[in-house]
């Protein structure tokens, strides 16, 4: 089997690179699914629909992985270097946790969809900041480990937070 | 070189010959059967030219009955006669007691071997499963005289926020009633295919199903013929029947009535509904209730006082949309299109609500009552393979979280809602205690954290683990749901190297055997014979693997086979065609089990190369232009 073990990247014929545009993702992910998609072959044998099921739920997973910045950068990382233990080295600085501590008492404070909204916009800032400066790790020839890995978890950190706020105004 | 044919007549029809393909819309209150006629969706009628059948079935001494004349019987011998069914589709016995009040007949004594709520009938026992079964049945011969030749292919829609259980009950009725069924479509996706949305510019639309007993809510991202289902939410207790119910209990209010007798309940209930429907072009109604027991009833009910009963139900549905736009992270300005669908959206207070919340007129033309069956009539067309050079494509979200309760009665998600399907995730477990050999897993549907909260879809064990210290053991969980959004669930234990797998189909409570028994039934019912069924579809599916080779080797054959793959699939196809007429399932099992052993490498091969020519040269670039 040829496209199980391509990578990602080569499944939608992209560079491995953490810069892409996710609009043009979008398109070679949809063209893709118009090609495996079960129901394009349903009339067809069970064997040929079954290749189609797993064709495609590879296809949807490496869509979400490329789409992401966080799983592309883990999913990158860890093709150009190997296997990536993410709980060692990458250690947080303490002067981010203390952030983190303060970012979550904002949270579990706002007491407004509006407050909730502003706090969003604020933490998808920070994320913005952390992906350039991804994108940047990803640039030079030689990746310097310990930092991708400190940048990619403090921008874990930061989804977190997203998550919880979502959380958050779903049940306000 | 010279080929040989394997075409022999009667055997492999030409591949390009029409089939018999319906879309189904089982619904709460009605259901109803369509199919594509020169090119357009048409509801099929029965005999009087109705396009409803009303999702009834009574139960009597003398014999079954479906539809108008089962509302009939049922007047007479209301606790015999069975509505809104759909409601119990993949209910356990346990999580029925909260739906109990508000079903309109008698759930029988729970029977100690079976998980299932069974529902005492003249005819004994009967489950959700076998009821809709006989809806179904009759659609299919409705269809079938039409059409004048068995369906070889239906699409059944169900609420998009149907759970797994839901939607492994609606197959098993298909399965019951003797319909191949292609896909299950969600509702709103079925809507949105009718009114031919697709065919619109690269627009975001919401579609607001409220029917008889569910409401439905999805948001689609439409671009080229191709429909993403971006999220949906919905609620699988809403519907126009609660509306029913609020009338009905204003009635008994203002009749001052305390303990309606059951045998009253159907009659007040359908009063009720023809209150609501004449309110939607009335400002008031006259209501007269001719109770046997109560004697003449006379009331007038007022839309605005209709209105302030049902509101808060409303209300309810109107939050589902904002809480599911939320989710997606969208606005409601975004929305380029409001689609409303269901009968209960006639009532103008819903659709105001509706108008009111994304502020825009929402899209009424089509029949709320039909437009789903339509939808699942051009995807049945497309999916039998009747449009080869269609766009239309679909991908379907998974409508809430599966997961896995871990120590302390939590969840852990492993697959998330709003999930594009097909998907596969697995995640890894590990022991709890000293030298434990067996790990009890189970398989939990909802958002909720406890698993209490949530559905229980399944349990199952993984014996065998080596014995290790508590949290050694690596136990890998997998998950795979497929393009309908049914679930297998396996699992293996990593650490030892000791493979020991174990694949479990989750199932509502209707066990395999009880199954079997009701297909059994069910044949024997309609003066057919088990063995003659299955040699029938097997030859179906000989015949279909044949076309399928065909076709494959006609249009890649040349590229992707030797000279010898080619030889030796051609025979194997000939051995296949040989012993398909005859009456030997054994043989025919056999020849499909060679070929398509010898096919497989073939089918990764075409796979492979579809894929890789999908985003090559021309074609991307043509795609890019877009």
């Amino acid at each position: 089997m040829v496209q199980s073990s391509a990578n990602y990247f080569e499944l939608f014929k992209l560079p491995a690179d953490f810069s892409l545009d996710l609009v043009d993702l979008k398109k070679r992910y949809l063209r893709l699914q118009s090609v495996v998609h079960p129901d394009k072959l349903a009339h067809r044998s069970e064997l040929e629909r079954r290749r189609a099921l797993q064709q495609a739920t590879l296809i949807n997973d490496a869509y979400q992985t490329l789409k992401s910045p966080l799983l592309r950068a883990k999913y990158l990382l860890e093709f150009k270097l190997g296997e990536v233990n993410w709980e060692q080295g990458g250690e947080l600085s303490m002067a981010f946790l203390t952030e983190q501590i303060q970012w979550r008492e904002a949270i579990a404070a706002a007491d407004s969809m509006a407050a909730l909204e502003d706090l969003k916009e604020r933490v998808k800032q920070q994320c913005q900041q952390l992906e350039t400066e991804l994108a940047q790790h990803f640039k030079v020839a030689n990746i310097v480990r310990e930092s991708a890995i400190a940048t990619i978890n403090q921008l874990q950190f930061m989804y977190k937070l997203l998550e919880e706020i979502q959380l958050r105004s779903d049940t306000a | 070189m010279a080929l040989l044919q394997i075409s022999e007549p009667g055997c492999a029809p030409a591949p390009h010959q029409h089939k018999r393909a319906v879309g189904i819309d089982l619904g709460t209150t009605y259901s109803l059967v369509a199919t594509m006629q020169s090119g357009q969706a048409k509801i099929i009628e029965d005999e009087a030219g109705r396009s409803l059948l009303p999702s009834v079935v009574h139960f009597g001494t003398e014999g079954v009955s479906v539809g108008y004349p089962a509302i009939s019987l049922g007047q007479e011998d209301p606790l015999n006669c069975i509505y809104s069914i759909k409601r119990l589709m993949g209910r356990g016995a346990t999580d029925i007691n909260r739906v109990r009040e508000s079903l309109p007949f008698k759930l029988g004594k729970p029977q100690t071997d079976s998980l299932v709520p069974h529902i005492a009938t003249a005819c004994g026992p009967k489950t959700a499963v076998e009821i809709s079964s006989l809806i179904l049945t009759r659609l299919k011969a409705r269809a079938e005289l039409a059409l004048a030749g068995d369906i070889e292919g239906a699409v059944i829609t169900v609420p998009a926020y149907f759970d797994e259980a839901q939607r492994q009950a609606t197959k098993d009725a298909a399965r019951l009633a003797g319909i191949p069924v292609l896909r299950l479509l969600s509702e709103p996706t079925a809507a949105a295919i009718a009114y031919g949305l697709d065919r619109r510019e690269d627009s975001l639309v919401a579609v607001f199903d409220l029917g008889g007993g569910t409401f439905d809510f999805s948001l689609l991202h439409l671009q080229n013929g191709i429909f993403e289902v971006i999220a949906v939410g919905g609620d699988a207790h809403l519907g126009g029947d609660d509306f029913d119910h609020c009338i009905a209990d204003w009635i008994l209010d203002s009749a001052q009535i305390d303990d309606l007798a059951d045998t009253e309940v159907g009659n007040l209930l359908a009063v009720a509904k023809r209150a609501k429907e004449k309110l939607t072009h009335q400002s008031e109604v006259k209501i007269l209730w001719p109770s046997d027991l109560y004697g003449e009833i006379a009331l007038t009910l007022s839309r605005q006082q209709f209105d302030s009963m049902v509101r808060p139900l409303v209300e309810k549905a109107v939050q589902v949309c904002r809480r599911t736009l939320n989710q997606a992270q969208l606005e409601t300005d975004e929305i380029a299109q409001v689609v409303l669908v269901g009968g209960a959206t006639r009532v103008p207070l819903v659709q105001q609500a509706v108008a009111d919340c994304f502020n825009k007129t929402p899209l009424t033309d089509l029949d709320p009552d039909t437009v789903v069956a339509l939808g699942a009539a051009i995807q049945a067309d497309v999916l039998i393979g009747n449009q080869p050079d269609t766009d239309l494509l679909l991908l379907d979200v998974v409508p809430l979280s599966l997961g896995i309760e871990t120590m302390g009665g939590l969840v852990e998600k492993i697959i998330p809602r709003n999930a594009t399907l097909p998907i596969a995730k697995a995640q890894q477990f590990t022991t709890y205690k000293d030298g434990q050999t067996a790990l009890t897993l189970h398989v939990l549907q909802g958002e909720r954290e406890l698993a209490d909260e949530c559905r229980s879809l399944a349990r199952f064990i993984l014996h065998g683990i080596p014995p290790m210290t508590a949290g050694a053991a690596r136990i890998e969980v997998r998950f795979e749901l497929d393009a309908d959004g049914l679930l297998q669930v396996s699992a293996r234990e990593l650490s030892s190297g000791v493979e020991n797998r174990i694949e479990v189909k989750p199932s509502y409570g209707l066990s395999d055997v009880e199954i079997e028994t009701m297909l059994r039934e069910s044949i024997a019912q309609g003066g057919q014979d088990m063995q003659l069924r299955q040699l029938r579809e097997t030859q179906v599916d000989a015949q279909r693997l044949l076309e399928a080779l065909h076709t494959a080797i006609q249009e890649d054959g040349e590229q992707l086979l030797s000279a010898e793959e080619r030889l030796a699939l051609e025979e194997a196809m000939q051995d296949l065609n040989q012993v398909l007429s005859g009456d030997s399932l054994a043989a025919i099992k056999q020849s499909i089990d060679t070929l398509e052993n010898l096919s497989d490498p073939f089918a990764a091969r075409r796979m492979n190369h579809a894929v890789s020519e999908a985003l090559s040269g021309h074609k991307l670039e043509e795609f890019q232009d877009d």
